[in-house]
């Protein structure tokens, strides 16, 4: 009984490890490439919750709302990035005010569209039923998001250690100035992930439908567990927003399993901790910052 | 003295409000007026010492979390239970505010919002001690009984509120001046330079951190008393937010400004909110229009507008120049200390000094000896270490190996700040004099230091005679006085590092290490600076770096040479320029 309650806890956490990982990816890459800590990322990954809840209730089917979902936030994500480097790189204040004025106005904007109502999104067919773990019922949806995940990190593993691509976006993380000078076309770089984040951000948002639902404020509250998981991983380190997601989800679902009153504690205070100790973040290398 | 009558003569055109405005404004006003103070508080922070916290009503909060838990649970007087809400917050500053601050930008904003989503969480999930979502209810208000004053009523709250809040602003404005808020100023602008003039960089972010903290506690338990409540909304990163964005919209660093921007706004949103559901997007649009189109916030208009009106023109320094005095005066103040110990002993004496950089090595075992009352000059090539050797002997760089001494005493351990205090000070390689300020300002900052009133909280920093004789005087004997009334901004390169030197002068060192003084200069221009060089008193040690061969051995009478990170000369002046091996290394290189 003991085992199982805990068993069940912990692939909660996983679950929302998963969701987290693909939000957090692009939110920290974004981070270390453009210096630009973008408080308006929430608001990308609700647009996606929230076109993919349109879409499915349209047409009935989940595949369609994930393409739509993650399209719609690639987009604005686009949209998102031409604004931000065009107007301010630099001073972090005015930059941090500005993504969060970004965030409140896409945060009302969604509610005049969709209204206040929390609504869910429902697993595709196949992944309707729950499935027998150790002894623990659970639902296969999330199973699959726990797979997909880590199906996910693997490609962009591989994408950012093994390819080209991957290896000019290092070069620009390192060392900005540096790679423009080697030849490297870092607007277009900045465009590209910033853009591939938001689809990432977007695919969570209906991949979280199911599991978390979507309403107005989730996006507030994603935001937050994703400048955790960027200061546990480290400022632009993929490895390390994988770690981190897992590491948050564990964390917040054990903690509020056991100790309700101080769950949130639990989650914020190791990022105190982690700040003042080691700013660059368990895996974030001396030169990030 | 005019501002602070301002601010008396806004508080006491405020206290008429009340015959004037319904209750409605009235309770409207007292909560505006708090966050006025509120975005105040935070200015001392985000905008003077530009460190930007997303997590500034987490003191706002706990302040009145403290007063409202201690008295609807323990039954303690509201006036006592104020004073335990305010320490409470003052003392989480106090073990908070000495390790964020050691974190700038994007850093200090994380870990500031960490720090009051902690609280904020605490205040949400600890639902049997603080209330959960449903906050303190039925706070009981402080009474005035003994003046006979009920602070029950709307218009009997707004004044206590105003009573605060104006005595709030004028110390925060007499802080803000006083030589202590004036160093603020520097630390924002470098904290290299305001380190080299002696001014312990941290202890003073963090003295900025916790009177933040403290001011925001005041505010906070009116604010919990104003609305005989307390929730969880008070600790909520959204606030901090808001008023970070007042401090932006009114001018960071200007006081008034985000003072009536955080007034403004609270009555703004407040009406907004009875108006539409829209009102969220109004304020993220207000975000946006303000970061993009005005940035230095409305503090900056009246500067604007001027200029716009007037056209003027600012005077070119050329016009100001007086004549020079046809023979060098040598200079007599008594001001500028010099080392009269005239001891066998070294002055200053590095000791086997290695700096590694990862695998690169800057300097290898460098021995320097420098005797009282010379000038010593430290040659090389570019890439020979001497600047790494400079910033070794001030502290900037910790030494991989070997030791420091200043008169025998080991000071290897010691940070740059203290060693300023020890009558070491140097001059920055690339000038990075305050431009905002006057050049006496500028001066004036290392003054403050020199006559020990640095550390002053109360008297206003530009009215401390003593300091600013003394800044005077020292523009005087280096023929700058021309120059005092003018901001730096709008001064000739060649002049400024002139004045870099007297700035250098001012914290009264007995040992001054000048970094290429006359780097980027024209002929003349150089002339300038060796005249000035040779005018100081001779007691007062120098020790110079230069790569211009002839400005070296115009000035100095020993010389030690450095190539690669090693020291391959060293010897009286004369002996050196015929060294076979230093010939090389500048005539070969070059």
């Amino acid at each position: 009984m003991d085992f199982r309650f805990w068993l069940f806890q912990v692939m909660n956490g996983l679950t929302t490890g998963a969701l987290l990982f693909f939000v957090a990816s692009g939110f920290t890459v974004v981070f270390g490439l453009m210096r630009i800590l973008n408080l308006a990322h929430g608001g990308l990954f609700l647009l996606g919750g929230l076109v993919g809840w349109s879409v499915q209730q349209a047409t009935g089917d989940f595949t369609l709302a994930l393409l739509a979902g993650g399209l719609a936030a690639g987009a604005l994500g686009l949209l998102l990035e031409q604004a931000f480097t065009r107007s301010l790189m630099g001073d972090p204040l005015n930059q941090v005010l500005l993504t969060l004025g970004i965030a409140f106005i896409l945060n009302n904007g969604y509610l005049a569209i969709w209204g206040g109502t929390p609504r869910s999104l429902a697993p595709p067919q196949v992944f309707s039923a729950s499935v027998s773990v150790l002894g623990v019922t659970y639902p296969s949806y999330r199973l699959f998001l726990i797979a997909l995940s880590l199906a996910a990190g693997a490609a962009l593993w591989l994408f950012w250690e093994r390819s080209r691509l991957g290896a000019m976006i290092r070069a620009c993380v390192d060392d900005r100035a540096m790679a423009a000078a080697m030849g490297i076309r870092v607007d277009l770089v900045f465009a590209g992930v910033f853009t591939v984040g938001a689809v990432l951000a977007g695919l969570a948002g209906v991949l979280g439908g199911p599991v978390v639902g979507t309403f107005i404020g989730l996006d507030f509250d994603v935001l937050l567990l994703a400048v955790v998981v960027i200061v546990v991983g480290g400022i632009g380190s993929l490895s390390g927003a994988f770690v981190g997601s897992m590491l948050v989800g564990l964390v917040d679902a054990l903690a509020k399993a056991s100790f309700p009153q101080v769950s949130y504690f639990t989650l914020f205070a190791p990022v105190i901790l982690i700040l003042l100790l080691r700013p660059q973040g368990l895996f974030g290398r001396e030169s990030d910052q | 003295m005019r501002r602070e009558a301002l601010i008396l003569l806004a508080g006491a055109a405020l206290a008429a409000l009340p015959w004037a405005a319904g209750t409605y404004w009235v309770g409207l006003m007292t909560q505006a007026l708090i966050f006025g103070a509120f975005a105040l508080s935070l200015d001392i922070l985000a905008g003077f010492t530009s460190l930007p916290s997303i997590g500034h009503a987490a003191f706002f909060g706990l302040a009145g979390y403290g007063a409202a838990l201690a008295v609807t649970r323990w039954g303690i007087d509201p006036w006592a239970a104020a004073a335990i809400g305010i320490l409470f917050s003052v003392l989480v500053a106090l073990a908070f505010g000495p390790l964020a601050v050691r974190l700038r930008g994007l850093a200090f904003l994380t870990v500031t919002l960490a720090f009051a989503q902690v609280a904020w969480g605490l205040a949400t999930r600890w639902t049997s001690f603080t209330g959960g979502e449903n906050g303190i209810p039925s706070v009981t208000r402080p009474s005035l009984a003994l003046l006979g004053w009920d602070l029950t009523g709307p218009s009997e709250f707004y004044w206590f509120t105003l009573f605060w809040v104006v005595l709030l602003t004028l110390l925060i404005h007499r802080f803000a001046n006083s030589a202590v808020g004036m160093s603020l100023l520097g630390i924002r602008e470098s904290d290299r330079r305001m380190a080299a003039l002696g001014y312990n960089v941290q202890a003073r972010r963090t003295i900025a951190f916790v009177l933040a903290a403290a001011a925001g506690a005041v505010v906070g338990v009116l604010s919990a008393y104003y609305n005989k409540f307390i929730g969880p909304g008070s600790l909520d990163w959204r606030l901090s937010a808001q008023m970070l964005l007042s401090v932006i919209i009114g001018g960071a660093g200007s006081l008034w400004g985000p003072f009536i921007a955080g007034t403004g706004l609270h009555v703004l949103k407040t009406n907004l909110i009875g108006e539409t559901e829209r009102w969220v997007m109004v304020l993220g649009i207000l975000y946006v229009v303000t970061v993009v189109l005005i940035p230095k916030g409305l503090a900056s208009l009246p500067r604007i507008v001027r200029a716009k009106l007037w056209r003027q023109q600012p005077k070119s320094p050329a016009e100001k120049k007086p004549p020079r005095p046809a023979a060098p005066i040598r200079i007599h103040s008594d001001y500028i200390m010099g080392d009269r110990s005239r001891s066998e002993e070294p002055a200053l004496e590095a000791r086997g000094i290695s700096v590694h950089f990862g695998g690169l090595q800057a300097l290898q075992r460098v021995d320097l000896k420098v005797m009282p009352g010379t000038r010593h000059g430290i040659l090389g090539p570019n890439g020979a270490g001497k600047t790494t050797l400079f910033n070794v002997l001030t502290g900037f760089v910790k030494p991989s190996e070997g030791r420091v001494f200043v008169h025998g005493v080991d000071i290897t351990a010691l940070p740059t700040h203290k060693r300023v205090g020890l009558g070491l000070v140097r001059t920055l390689q690339i000038t990075t004099l305050f431009p905002e300020l006057t050049a006496m300002e500028n001066v004036l900052i290392g003054t403050l230091v020199g006559v020990g009133h640095h550390r002053n909280l109360w008297r206003r920093a530009r009215s401390d005679r003593q300091a600013c004789q003394a800044a005077l005087g020292l523009l005087h004997d280096l023929g700058l006085e021309y120059l005092a009334e003018t901001k730096v901004a709008e001064i000739g390169y060649g002049e400024q590092r002139q004045l870099e030197i007297a700035v250098a002068l001012a914290p009264r060192p007995r040992l001054l290490l000048l970094d290429e003084p006359t780097a980027g200069l024209s002929a003349a221009e150089t002339r300038s600076v060796l005249e000035l060089l040779q005018r100081l008193p001779q007691d007062l040690t120098l020790v110079i770096i230069e790569h211009d061969l002839e400005v070296v051995f115009e000035i100095a009478d020993h010389l030690t040479v450095l190539h690669y990170g090693e020291r391959i000369a060293d010897g009286p002046s004369e002996v050196v320029r015929r060294d076979p091996v230093v010939r090389e290394v500048y005539i070969g290189s070059r």
